[in-house]
């Protein structure tokens, strides 16, 4: 039924005129590009090394630069004593072989003595001082160049009595001994006849730990100068 | 071997396959597409859109209907796209049941001599032509396929084509007279 309604519409007359048109083709600049595509598409495409391994690769270096930076921002920021890898015997070897004099001497008689529990406290807050200072240098150091970075480092280094008694406690006896010597110059001068501003923020404690360390480290000379300056002070 | 093997041929990696199909559907595709846009530019960027839309439906390819519906299919798709784009879509689409009329009109037999100026003065109506009414011909003469394959292209119910057709040729042999 629908065949012969279909019929009723083909029109043989129109069909053959239109024949006579039906000539009009694609030009050939279009039959290269779809013939180029068609058989392009049936082309395996090349595996790009780059496009896949650049990726993990670049993965792979953000892991391990960023665990590399972990590890060392903990390691810096453990304060635990015994993680300094200073043995514990050490410690307290330190503690309690306290040289009789010092503990003896006038100084030691004031009523700010050093008692093992202070000097306990004093240990470990100085190992944290010292933990600190070394992580604000190393930022430091990586926003300048390592030359340069290390110049302003020994010029801006403001030596304190923890962090020398945290390197003597370490072994590092010389550098204790030319932190004790800078600390010195900062807060005395060479002189040590004027009053300069920063031994205004010096407490009395911080005095006679100083001389109690230049005592030990037989400079003695000018822990007695240290002293009188002291007892100046405390007069004034 | 048919449209439909050609074309399983072209998945399985064959490209004179995808040639073969190509020289029998460029034609019908190209002037389908001219004819409706008018014009030669644009009918070029449609015909390149859709035989490229045909390479790479390749390998999804399934045979679920005709060949050619499928191919005309995707350029009636593309070319509504077009119309859209352009805000321009014909309101001859959204006329479905277009008003019956009268068609008494019959074509003079046409001597040889004077057929190509016949066949030349039929474009010319066929320009005129609402473009639904346009496509529903044009898709009729190039095509070859039933009213129902070509409603399946277009979209649309088979009565819809049918009352597109006699519409298109009644204009077209009234057209026709008029210029004889």
């Amino acid at each position: 039924m629908n065949t012969e309604n279909d019929q009723q519409l083909d029109d043989k007359q129109l069909s053959a005129l239109y024949k006579h048109v039906q000539h009009d083709m694609p030009p050939a600049h279009l039959d290269e590009t779809i013939l180029k595509a068609a058989k392009k598409s049936l082309r395996p495409r090349p595996l790009n090394p780059f496009n896949h391994s650049w990726r993990v690769s670049a993965a792979l270096a953000a892991v391990l630069v960023l665990s590399v930076g972990i590890v060392t921002l903990m390691d810096d920021v453990d304060i635990h004593p015994a993680s300094e890898g200073v043995p514990a015997f050490i410690e307290n070897d330190r503690l309690f072989d306290q040289p009789e004099k010092e503990m003896t001497s006038p100084l030691e008689s004031a009523p700010a003595t050093i008692s093992v529990e202070t000097q306990d406290s004093d240990i470990r807050q100085g190992l944290i001082a010292e933990k600190k200072l070394k992580l604000k240098q190393r930022k430091q150091l990586s926003k300048r160049s390592s030359a340069d970075a290390s110049r302003r480092l020994i010029a801006t280094d403001r030596p304190n009595i923890d962090s020398i008694k945290a390197l003597r406690l370490a072994g590092n006896i010389p550098l204790a001994n030319k932190k004790a010597d800078l600390f010195v110059r900062y807060y005395f001068g060479n002189e040590l006849n004027k009053v300069i501003p920063e031994q205004v923020t010096l407490s009395t404690k911080d005095w006679k730990a100083i001389i109690s360390e230049l005592k030990e480290l037989d400079r003695t000379s000018i822990a007695i100068k240290l002293e009188k300056l002291l007892m100046q002070r405390e007069q004034n | 071997m048919n449209d439909e093997t050609l074309m399983l041929a072209y998945q399985r990696g064959d490209s004179t396959a995808f040639e073969n199909l190509y020289s029998r559907h460029k034609g019908g595709i190209y002037r389908y597409l001219k004819r409706q846009c008018g014009n030669d530019a644009t009918a070029e960027e449609l015909f390149q859109d859709v035989w490229l839309k045909i390479v790479n439906a390749r390998k999804n390819y399934k045979v679920t209907a005709k060949f050619t519906t499928w191919l005309y299919h995707i350029a009636h798709n593309r070319l509504i796209d077009h119309y859209r784009k352009n805000n321009r879509l014909p309101d001859s689409y959204e006329d479905d049941e277009p008003d019956e009329f009268e068609d008494h009109c019959t074509i003079d037999p046409v001597t040889e001599i004077n057929r190509t100026r016949q066949a030349e003065k039929l474009l010319d109506c066929i320009r005129q032509l609402p473009e639904a009414q346009r496509e529903s011909f044009l898709l009729k003469e190039e095509t070859g396929l039933s009213l129902i394959d070509i409603a399946n292209i277009a979209g649309t119910s088979r009565e819809t084509i049918k009352s597109r057709v006699r519409y298109a040729l009644g204009a077209l042999r009234r057209c026709l007279q008029r210029l004889s």
